[in-house]
C-alpha cells in the first residue's frame, strides 16, 4: 500500500489489525522479509505521504521527518553544524548506497541495539513524534526502546518525525564529538560502538556538559550517566578519562552471542570509549582562542 | 494477501510496464518480469551489492526495493550503460583493459556503483573509490583491478 495521506496510512494500519509493518527505506525490513524472518501481511509504504521529507532546524531542534535519506543526513550542512555527533557517525551507517535508500527515523525505530543512529538519539535526548488513531504524542528515546528490536511504539501508530534538541552551546564554551566502532567488516553491524560529545569551557578546561554512549552491550543503546557526572566533576577532565571507561565498565551488562562473547564486548566497550574521548578532548582542546 | 498492482516503470530510456505482486523486489521484476538478467542477485539481503541498479540516478539495491515502490521512477541496469546497444561505455572499456574483472558475478553491480561515482566525482580518489565501492563485494579480484579501472575511465573521462 501506498497511501497519500497520513490518514490513509493509519486506516490501513488499523484495518490490518497488527499484521502490517510500515516502511520507508526498507534497508532493514527488506533483508528481513527475505529472510523470511518478517512476514507481514501488508506493507504500508510511507514514500509518497507528503510533508515528511525535510531535515528542518528552528534553533531548539533538528527535525527529521520519516522519509529523509541517511545520504541526505550525511551531506546536509544542518547536521554537520548543529548535529556533529550525527554527523560523525552518518558513515558508519551500512554502505553509500544503502544510505541512498535508508532513512535516519526508520533506523532509529528499527531499534537494532548495535546501530549508530540509536545511539546517537540516545546521547543527544531525541524526541520521537508518533502519529496513532489517539492522536499525535512524542516519547524520549530513552522511554521509546525497550529492548532489542523493540520499542513501545503500537502496531497502529507510525513514527512521523524524530526531533533532536540542538541547543547551541554557551558562550565561552567549545563542543566536540567523536564516534567510533568496531565491526567485523566494513559497513557491517558493529560489535561496540561509542559516541561522545564534550562542551569544554574555553577558560579553565572544564567540561561543562558530556553526553557519552555504547552500542552494542545490551538490548538498547546505553547512556554512560555516571561516567558523565565524574568528567563534570573533574577539575582536570583528561584526568579522569580512566575513571570514566571504569564507571562505564561498571554500567554495562553485555550479553556474549554468536558475534562477540560478553567479555569481549566489555573490552571493546573500554577501548573504544577511551579513543573518543581522548579524541573528542583533543578536538576540544585544539580550538583556538581557548583561555 | 494485497491483490497485484500495475508497475510502469523507464528502464534504460524504455517505458517498460509489468502486474505484479506487491512482494516482487525490484531485482526479480528486472530479471523475471522484464528478462534483463544481467542485474545479479547474491546475497539477497542487501549485503553484497551485485544487484545495485539507478533508480533516478541513484545507486541502489534492487534486491530490497519492491517493484511497487519504483513505479513511475526511471532505473537504469548495466545493460543500459552501453551509449548505443553495442559498444561499451569508457568504464566498462576500462574494466576490460584493466582485468577488473574475472568470474563477472560482481561486474554488472560495481559498473552501476562507479557510473553514480563518477556522475558525482568525476575524479575521486583511491580512497573514495574504495569507499564508494565499498558496499560491493568481489570474491576474484582483490578488488585491486577494479580500483584501477575506476581510475582509468576516471583518466579517459577527463581527457575527452
Amino acid at each position: 500500500m501506498r497511501p497519500r495521506t497520513l490518514d490513509d496510512a493509519l486506516g490501513e494500519l488499523a484495518r490490518a489489525d497488527g499484521e502490517a509493518k510500515v516502511i520507508a527505506g526498507g534497508q532493514s525490513l527488506g533483508p528481513l522479509l527475505n529472510m523470511r524472518l518478517a512476514r507481514p501481511a501488508l506493507l504500508v509504504d510511507l514514500n509518497a505521504l507528503p510533508g515528511l521529507g525535510a531535515i528542518d532546524d528552528d534553533e531548539q531542534a533538528v527535525r527529521f521527518g520519516a522519509n529523509v535519506r541517511q545520504r541526505e543526513a550525511e551531506r546536509s550542512v544542518t547536521v554537520a553544524r548543529r548535529l556533529p555527533l550525527m554527523r560523525d557517525a552518518l558513515p558508519f551507517v551500512g554502505h553509500a548506497h544503502t544510505r541512498n535508500r535508508g532513512t535516519v527515523v526508520g533506523s532509529i525505530v528499527h531499534a537494532d541495539p548495535t546501530a549508530e543512529l540509536p545511539l546517537v538519539a540516545r546521547c543527544l535526548d531525541a524526541l520521537v513524534e508518533i502519529v496513532g488513531p489517539r492522536g499525535r504524542r512524542e516519547a524520549a528515546v530513552a522511554d521509546f526502546y525497550l529492548g532489542y528490536l523493540t520499542t513501545e511504539l503500537a502496531p497502529d501508530e507510525i513514527v512521523v518525525a524524530v526531533r533532536f534538541p540542538a541547543a547551541a552551546p554557551a558562550a565561552g564554551v567549545v563542543r566536540a564529538t567523536a564516534f567510533t566502532e568496531m565491526a567485523r567488516r566494513e559497513g557491517d553491524f558493529a560489535i561496540v560502538a561509542a559516541a561522545a560529545q564534550l562542551d569544554v569551557a574555553r577558560d579553565g578546561g572544564r567540561i561543562v556538559e558530556a553526553r557519552l554512549g555504547l552500542a552494542g552491550v545490551g538490548g538498547v543503546p546505553v547512556r554512560l550517566s555516571a561516567s558523565e557526572a565524574l568528567l563534570l566533576a573533574a577539575t582536570d577532565p583528561a584526568r579522569a578519562f580512566d575513571a570514566a571507561v571504569a564507571a562505564a565498565d561498571a554500567a554495562i551488562d553485555p550479553d556474549g552471542d554468536l558475534h562477540a562473547t560478553a567479555a569481549y564486548r566489555r573490552s571493546v566497550a573500554a577501548t573504544l570509549l577511551g579513543r573518543v574521548l581522548e579524541r573528542a578532548w583533543r578536538c576540544a582542546r585544539a580550538v583556538p582562542g581557548r583561555g | 494477501m494485497t491483490e497485484s498492482q500495475l508497475v510502469s516503470v523507464t528502464v534504460n530510456g524504455r517505458p517498460r510496464s509489468a502486474t505484479v505482486a506487491p512482494r516482487r523486489s525490484l531485482a526479480d521484476f528486472l530479471r523475471e518480469d522484464l528478462a534483463l538478467t544481467g542485474t545479479h542477485l547474491g546475497c539477497e539481503h542487501g549485503i553484497c551489492g551485485a544487484c545495485t541498479v539507478l533508480v533516478d540516478g541513484v545507486a541502489m539495491r534492487s534486491c530490497i526495493l519492491y517493484a511497487v515502490q519504483v513505479d513511475g521512477a526511471e532505473v537504469t541496469t548495466v545493460e543500459g550503460l552501453s551509449p548505443d546497444g553495442t559498444t561499451l561505455s569508457p568504464l566498462q572499456d576500462a574494466f576490460v583493459a584493466c582485468h577488473g574483472l574475472q568470474c563477472g558475478f560482481c561486474t554488472s553491480g560495481m559498473l552501476i556503483a562507479a557510473t553514480a561515482l563518477l556522475r558525482e566525482n568525476p575524479a575521486p580518489t583511491e580512497a573514495e573509490i574504495r569507499d564508494e565501492l565499498g558496499g560491493n563485494l568481489c570474491r576474484c579480484t582483490g578488488y585491486q583491478q577494479i580500483v584501477e579501472s575506476v581510475q582509468l575511465a576516471a583518466h579517459r573521462l577527463a581527457e575527452r
